[in-house]
């Protein structure tokens, strides 16, 4: 880290970074639309009209209709709360396992380090999403496909917290408040969770916003696939594969391609909060991974 | 170097022994009895309990484990519970097609990214830089699968330039063209970008400017001087994006029907074949560990001050 910043700072911070600011904004219509979804949408998701199915957007349909009649608009935005419920509750979970773990092997080190680094690197070894793909498979036969999705990405996503909380840990220590605060007599897990932890908190933020982004991705793949979210709860890369048979022929672009942008949308705009977070704490980082 | 890539191999054992665990444990609680999916719903209970006795089922879990360990070493990963094929072999003829798909896709990111995050550095705040980086943005966030499907509508089926389905023994190398770019264009952007920035920052140390004042013409500086130091980065971003391409690669091959290993754990998945399911996660983790031992070693190479 360049130089901690104090309270406040980074908000300001924020406003200036335009990129950020934008996505921000995006994300906050978001999660307006996907709030707001049963009255911004003017049919009912899953009401299906045969006599208007395969419909180009018109003034009755903004998107379309998909195979069965239904509104591709009241769809593509009950889409946004699959996408964002996976999105915090993958991410929660990865905080869940991941802090604990990467605060104990960052500030034991030793032997609890080494088993830490080990279970790191195993799952780092895995390609991401095929573990995903394998985790959500191995999952018991009657848990719905929403929880499967979170779960999997979840199980997979803590890595990426537990290096950076285990590398702040480890730098942390070296601090000075950390030696004052044992020489006072507190114990470990009041100077892990009261003293250290506060201070891997920014660094945390910017992996958990670009692991948001991750899961989204995550999401829609496994449902394009047919492993993700089952029908009839809508979801985006689900509309994408239900109407990718119809695109390829060009008889209906609409119904893969809103969605398809809405993912895009989505992606986008937690990426410009990440990148833009990462670039304020440690302009050093820029680019990077 | 020989005792480094000695300490590299002796650190890959744990790994590899926790990956084969995860392997066989996520396998392990797939729903559903494997000898009942192999012998069919038909099979009455006496078939299905000699069968489970003969795939080992029966005995405790560590006895599966050591067993399925043992095997793995010796490159037999068992046989499909859906076509009773060798499972290593029909992977193994599966490789050679995903290899190529990801070796053009790798191309077709350093031969674009590389040139147009130069540029973009060059031309900095310039109309070309904007337009460029904003198509990088959008090359990140957009799903591989979404992408696919534009390219198959827009170019294969609008237009009808190229072939959307087949593989290079029946449609020639055109039939790589779509696959590969669609695959290729996350790490194009990611490749660009990392450039760019790299480029600049490299264009702003005192050597550039040293260059300059001896004279030096300034295509000279830029190539000679300037890429090759910046090029390191980059280097190691490509290595990085690996995992996306193999994952990518799931979905590129499923789109354009490429006859890769994507294509067949896709296929294994469908079926539930658990044994190929199980096989396609080790072998690809393996490659993952032996590619990312193998950048490492390069990288090293390059740049003996690099400690990893």
């Amino acid at each position: 880290m360049s130089e901690p910043l104090e309270r406040g700072a980074l908000f300001r911070r924020i406003r200036e970074e335009k990129m950020t600011m934008f996505g921000l904004v995006l994300i906050g219509v978001l999660l307006a639309l996907a709030i707001a979804a049963p009255w911004v949408s003017r049919h009912p998701y899953d009401r299906q009209v045969l006599e208007d199915k395969v419909s180009p957007p018109s003034s009755t349909y903004w998107m379309g209709t998909d195979r069965f009649g239904r509104d591709v608009f009241a769809r593509v935005m009950y889409g946004a709360r699959v996408s964002l419920f996976v999105g915090f509750v993958s991410q929660g979970i990865a905080v869940l396992i991941g802090l604990p773990l990467g605060a104990l092997g960052g500030y034991f080190r030793g032997r609890v380090d080494d088993a830490v680094v080990w279970l790191i690197s195993v799952f780092w070894s895995f390609p991401p999403f095929l573990l995903i793909m394998a985790v959500s498979l191995s999952l018991p036969e009657h848990v719905p496909g929403i929880v499967r999705v979170f779960m999997a990405v979840g199980i997979v996503s803590w890595v990426s917290v537990a290096r950076i909380v285990r590398g702040q840990f480890i730098s942390e220590k070296e601090n000075e408040y950390v030696e004052a605060a044992r020489a006072l007599g507190y114990s470990p897990l009041r100077i892990i969770f009261r003293h250290i932890l506060p201070n891997t908190f920014p660094p945390l933020l910017v992996v958990v916003t670009l692991g948001f982004a991750g899961a989204i991705l995550s999401e829609a793949g496994l449902s394009f696939l047919g492993l993700g979210v089952q029908p009839p709860t809508p979801s985006w890369g689900q509309m994408i594969r239900d109407g990718y048979g119809y695109v390829v022929i060009g008889t209906g672009w609409w119904m893969s391609v809103f969605p398809g942008l809405a993912i895009m949308l989505a992606v986008l705009a937690f990426n410009f909060v990440g990148d833009g977070l990462r670039d304020m704490l440690d302009p050093r980082l820029r680019g990077g991974r | 170097m020989t005792a480094y890539i000695l300490r590299r191999l002796i650190h890959a054992v744990p790994v590899l022994i926790g990956v084969t665990s995860i392997t066989f444990l996520l396998i392990y609680v797939v729903p559903g009895d494997p000898a009942r999916l192999m012998m069919g719903v038909r099979a009455d209970l006496a078939t299905i309990e000699s069968m489970r006795q003969e795939l080992g089922l029966n005995d405790p879990l560590y006895v599966q484990y050591g067993r399925f360990l043992w095997n793995a070493l010796h490159g037999d990963l068992g046989r499909s519970f859906a076509t009773n094929r060798d499972v290593l072999d029909s992977i193994l003829e599966r490789l050679p097609a995903t290899a190529l798909l990801a070796f053009a896709s790798i191309l077709v990111a350093v031969l674009i990214g590389i040139p147009l995050g130069v540029l973009s550095a060059l031309r900095r705040n310039s109309a070309m830089d904007f337009i460029s980086m904003l198509c990088a943005l959008a090359g990140i966030s957009i799903p591989v699968f979404f992408l696919g499907i534009l390219f198959a509508w827009i170019v294969g089926f609008w237009l009808r330039w190229l072939p959307v389905t087949g593989y290079i023994d029946e449609r020639g190398l055109a039939a790589l063209i779509l696959p590969a770019l669609t695959l290729g264009t996350r790490p194009l952007a990611l490749v660009a970008r990392l450039m760019r920035s790299s480029m600049l920052e490299v264009l702003r140390r005192e050597f550039i400017c040293a260059a300059r004042a001896r004279g030096a013409s300034e295509w000279l500086v830029v190539l000679k001087h300037a890429l090759i130091n910046a090029l390191n980065p980059v280097l190691t971003a490509i290595s990085g994006s690996l995992a996306d391409l193999l994952a990518g690669a799931f979905f590129v091959e499923f789109i354009f029907q490429w006859p890769g290993m994507g294509l067949l754990a896709i296929r294994a998945i469908r079926t539930l074949d658990i044994t190929l399911i199980q096989g396609t996660v080790l072998v690809a983790a393996v490659i993952f560990v032996l590619v990312n031992l193998l950048t490492d070693l390069f990288y090293k190479l390059l740049d003996p001050r690099v400690e990893l």
